[in-house]
């Protein structure tokens, strides 16, 4: 594995920025747990609030909380991605 | 001959953290003053001005204080709770102003994993004590003390750390992708064609990645450190 990489890393100039332009691109596939966890929480608030529409407000602004949070991970995720791209 | 010179550079997030640091201290500053001039005893409740946003200021704060940290000092937290969201809000909504954004920059969103790793240690030392503190890292069932202990400790350190990195990850994604569009919005060759392109996309882009998710993380921010001290207790 070793010599393959050196050979590669030898022949083009260009390898290591695409090695690391693959990598942002993997890296961004995380996103989409954040994608099923948000949308979890926002069923969730619906199915609420049609239980008890006066305590709408109270569920909505829960939820854009609980998905802000849950958006952290995802942001990570981007944050490596944009590493990658423009510190490599 | 000797030649000395001063580089003092600061980058583009400090200069708009030194802004507002300076509107900050004039706004408290003159809050101070007018407060040493009012009478309690007097029974006037201020309707209009600077003396009616102090007053709203500070009946908010001690009333969430109130509420949600009953047993703290409201000395020392409500202040440091209300520098932290005045700071916050002002914070994210500069880039209306035409000032770079704070939380841009790594090294300043980390200032405020720092604040609130100091913040939690405190409130854990002040009202728990050593002992009782150590007793907690061991976690409930003495059997497996010995692995809950790293884990409670690497989570004392998390926790801060993912609360300024949420606020850097928000805000320097919607540096960058601004910037990515903006970029291609310059380069369009058609008659008006950058002009309109570029009103149109900060129009679209600006309210939602600066403001709206500015002052949401904001609010997060706050919240969770409540929470945390609430839990610290």
């Amino acid at each position: 594995m070793n010599n393959i990489l050196t050979f590669l890393a030898e022949a083009s100039p260009y390898f290591q920025k695409g090695m690391a332009f693959l990598g942002a691109g993997i890296a961004v596939t995380a996103g989409w747990g954040q994608g099923v966890g948000q949308g979890y929480a926002a069923g969730k608030a619906c199915e609420a609030i049609a239980r008890q529409p006066e305590a709408s407000g109270k569920i909505t602004s829960t939820m854009i909380i609980g998905q802000a949070i849950a958006e952290t991970t995802g942001l990570y995720a981007l944050l490596v991605a944009i590493l990658l791209m423009f510190a490599v | 001959m000797l030649k000395i010179s001063f580089d003092f550079d600061f980058s583009a997030s400090m200069k708009t953290s030194i802004i507002i640091f300076i509107i900050l201290a004039v706004f408290f500053i003159a809050m101070g003053i007018v407060f040493s001039k009012m009478d309690p005893d007097k029974d006037e409740v201020p309707t209009k001005g600077l003396k009616f946003l102090a007053v709203v200021l500070v009946d908010t704060i001690n009333k969430f204080v109130d509420e949600q940290l009953p047993t703290v000092s409201k000395k020392l937290y409500a202040p440091y709770l209300l520098g932290i969201a005045s700071f916050l809000t002002l914070a994210n909504i500069a880039s209306c102003f035409g000032l770079n954004p704070p939380f841009a920059n790594l090294g300043l969103a980390l200032v405020l994993s720092l604040l609130a790793f100091i913040v939690f240690q405190y409130t854990g030392l002040r009202y728990q004590g050593i002992k009782e503190r150590i007793k907690g890292f061991m976690g409930p069932m003495k059997a497996v003390s010995f692995l809950v202990f790293p884990i409670s400790i690497i989570g004392e350190i998390t926790t801060p750390l993912s609360m300024g990195m949420r606020m850097f990850g928000n805000i320097f994604s919607g540096v960058v992708i601004a910037g990515i569009l903006l970029s291609i919005c310059h380069g369009l060759n058609i008659w008006l064609g950058s002009a309109i392109a570029t009103v149109a996309v900060t129009a679209i882009l600006h309210p939602i990645f600066d403001i709206f998710f500015g002052i949401l993380q904001m609010y997060v921010y706050f919240m969770l450190t409540t929470m945390f001290i609430k839990q610290n207790l």
